[in-house]
């Protein structure tokens, strides 16, 4: 599964430059010659792109329409609310979804957040990727609606396979999309596996930074800050990575009217994808331990003392 | 061996994390009820020196893979090292810690191995050639129990386990760091602040919530932290205070922030949302102080005082102080 590293993502739109060098020769002439070129000598030009350099917009008359910049993928998840109360179902192995409403993984907004940004600074392409049910597209339509560019939902049923199964599946298609930086939440607020992003960096044979707090991006390299036990490290590498976003990173922005409508109209891919077995059973869902009935002491400052005697000589935790 | 664990024992500048005897602990015990042997890896530039601290809380075998291109933290790099030990120990149960490094570690080695892995695991134990893992699922919602067949990898979360020393005869492999280009690596630690106790390692938690009016009454809360002594407490804060801005996202206890396990949490104004709850409800002794008799974090709390925090704090500070001063 692992493959040669990518290249670094080209510098951004020199078909401008290249055009005014080669002076005369027009300008779709000119974009045609730089994808013929970049086929030749740069791996990461994939089959997606051979196509949209050569069926897909053939006939391009100005530099703006077909930008050789950077192609950025989002991992995003559909998981319970946080404010969700959650019952273990029938099957004792899976939640049961009555009454559970759910939302894009939280720390996918991070994720979607710091592509935008990306693609505000660089250029380039935002595609949204998720593997699940056919009711993840109304979270793909929320990172439409954000501001991503495309989304791409992978239909598969997740109850049986682990972050094995699903790291395998979203590193071939980041691989297929010739995905240049990926994008993804610390971890999805269900399994808390925090694995995905990482092992799909390892797959790829990727830089990777998990829990991403600060983010500088710059020709062909990063710095990142992620929080460790008491502070936090800044870590230096290249391009291409996968970089898992934590809170504080940025602020989402919340998809306003325009986005939403926008969003309707933007193309949103869905096909079967077919999963590898899972490294791991699962034996069985439980509700957490039940906590020692809980006690009030007393009111105001006189029940200090009652509960310093309490963690004292009973918890003997002070 | 089958039945053999391998635990990585984290060290930073030098030093052992607590998690690390921790896993040290869980992984001498699951070995034995498998027939197997525990030994442990130690990654680094200069970390043979530790070699019998991990000996001494029983691992058989100490798989050393110093080289001075490890010295920094490189996830990429790292785990390959640690791929190399693993295959050279032939164990097919390794353990980290849950902590920022093993967390970022673990899947990449689990990669590389080709098997599962089974994070932030708060039971482990061993039937046959299995292995059973328990971790909380939905920030603690809900447990999940997975079991591992051959080559498995767990993190075990800290605090959640027992660390007892049992000398093992600790025989050093030195293992050749495998050629690499380092893809990303450390460059630079910076601390919070010298004397802050890392929040998922603290003995004690006292966190804040709305019920304390504004950022400038969190001297209350720093002041019942430093009541315990050095190096034992830290600040948490629920959510509503870290999105309104008087605390920092790191300082964050629920779904979307730490989760936490310490002997003693101390809840201050928080009124206990069902996301804030899941982030500490695993805590071994709750204590809540809040205004309102009817709010959820009494649900949970073994010791709870209804009133305003302004009146108990100062009280329960002075109290403290008196014990541990």
């Amino acid at each position: 599964m692992a493959s040669a590293p990518m290249a670094a993502p080209r510098k951004l739109r020199p078909e401008r430059a290249v055009a005014s060098l080669k002076g005369d020769l027009d300008a779709s002439r000119a974009l045609l010659w730089i994808g013929a070129r970049n086929r030749l000598s740069d791996s990461i030009w994939s089959f997606r792109h051979l196509a949209l350099a050569s069926t897909e917009h053939p006939y391009q008359t100005g530099p703006g329409e077909t930008e050789l910049t950077m192609e950025i993928l989002v991992f995003v998840k559909r998981v319970p609310a946080t404010d969700s109360k959650i019952k273990v179902g029938a099957d004792g192995k899976q939640i049961d979804p009555a009454g559970v409403e759910y939302v894009l993984n939280p720390y996918d907004e991070f994720a979607v957040e710091e592509a935008l940004k990306t693609k505000e600074k660089f250029g380039g392409e935002v595609t949204v990727l998720t593997i699940g049910s056919a009711d993840a597209q109304k979270e793909l339509r929320t990172c439409l609606a954000m501001g991503a560019d495309k989304a791409i939902l992978l239909e598969a049923d997740t109850s049986s396979v682990d972050a094995s199964s699903i790291s395998k599946c979203l590193a071939a298609k980041a691989k297929e999309l010739g995905a240049q930086i990926i994008f993804c939440g610390k971890q999805a607020v269900d399994g808390d596996d925090a694995q995905v992003g990482v092992r799909v960096a390892t797959l790829l044979g990727w830089a990777c930074v998990s829990d991403v707090s600060s983010l500088e991006l710059s020709d062909g390299a990063f710095v990142a800050t992620r929080d460790i036990e008491g502070g936090k490290e800044k870590i230096e590498g290249k391009l291409p990575a996968v970089l898992t976003c934590q809170k504080g990173l940025n602020e989402p922005r919340y998809p306003n009217l325009k986005g939403i409508m926008a969003a309707k109209k933007k193309p949103l891919e869905s096909s079967p994808a077919s999963l590898e077995s899972a490294a791991l059973r699962v034996a069985g869902l439980t509700p957490p331990p039940a906590r020692p009935a809980p006690a009030i002491l007393g009111e105001g400052a006189a029940a200090v003392d009652l509960l310093i005697d309490k963690l004292k000589n009973e918890a003997k935790v002070i | 061996m089958a039945g053999d664990v391998l635990v990585f024992v984290e060290q930073r500048e030098g030093s052992i994390k607590k998690a690390s005897f921790e896993a040290l602990t869980v992984g001498r015990e699951v070995a034995a009820a498998r027939g197997g042997s525990m030994s442990a890896m130690l990654v680094g530039s200069g970390v043979a020196a530790l070699a019998g601290e991990a000996a001494r809380f029983g691992a058989a075998k100490v798989f050393v893979c110093d080289d001075a291109k490890l010295a920094a933290y490189s996830g990429d790099a790292w785990a390959k090292a640690a791929k190399v030990c693993a295959q050279e120990s032939g164990a097919t149960l390794l353990l980290f810690a849950h902590t920022a490094m093993g967390k970022d570690l673990a899947p990449r080695v689990a990669t590389h191995l080709g098997c599962g892995l089974v994070s932030d695991a708060t039971s482990v134990h061993a039937t046959g050639d299995d292995v059973h893992a328990k971790k909380p699922v939905f920030a603690g919602k809900a447990y999940k129990e997975f079991v591992g067949s051959g080559m498995t990898c767990v993190t075990l979360r800290p605090n959640a386990f027992a660390a007892s020393e049992s000398a093992g005869a600790g025989q050093v492999v030195n293992v050749a760091a495998p050629e690499t280009d380092i893809l990303a690596i450390v460059k630079e630690v910076l601390a919070a602040s010298t004397n802050a106790v890392p929040l998922q390692e603290a003995q004690v938690v006292v966190a804040g919530g709305r019920g304390l009016k504004g950022p400038e009454h969190w001297k209350l809360l720093e002041d019942l932290a430093s009541a315990f002594g050095p190096g034992v407490a830290a600040l948490g804060a629920s959510r509503a205070v870290v999105d309104a801005g008087w605390r920092p996202h790191g300082e964050q206890v629920g779904q979307t922030g730490k989760v936490v396990a310490p002997p003693l949490y101390i809840a201050v104004g928080i009124s206990g949302a069902i996301q804030h709850l899941a982030g500490m409800s695993t805590s071994k002794y709750i204590v809540a102080i809040n205004k309102d008799a009817e709010a959820p974090i009494f649900k949970v709390a073994n010791y709870g005082i209804v009133g305003d925090a302004f009146e108990v704090v100062p009280k329960l500070c002075e109290a403290i102080r008196a014990i541990r001063g």
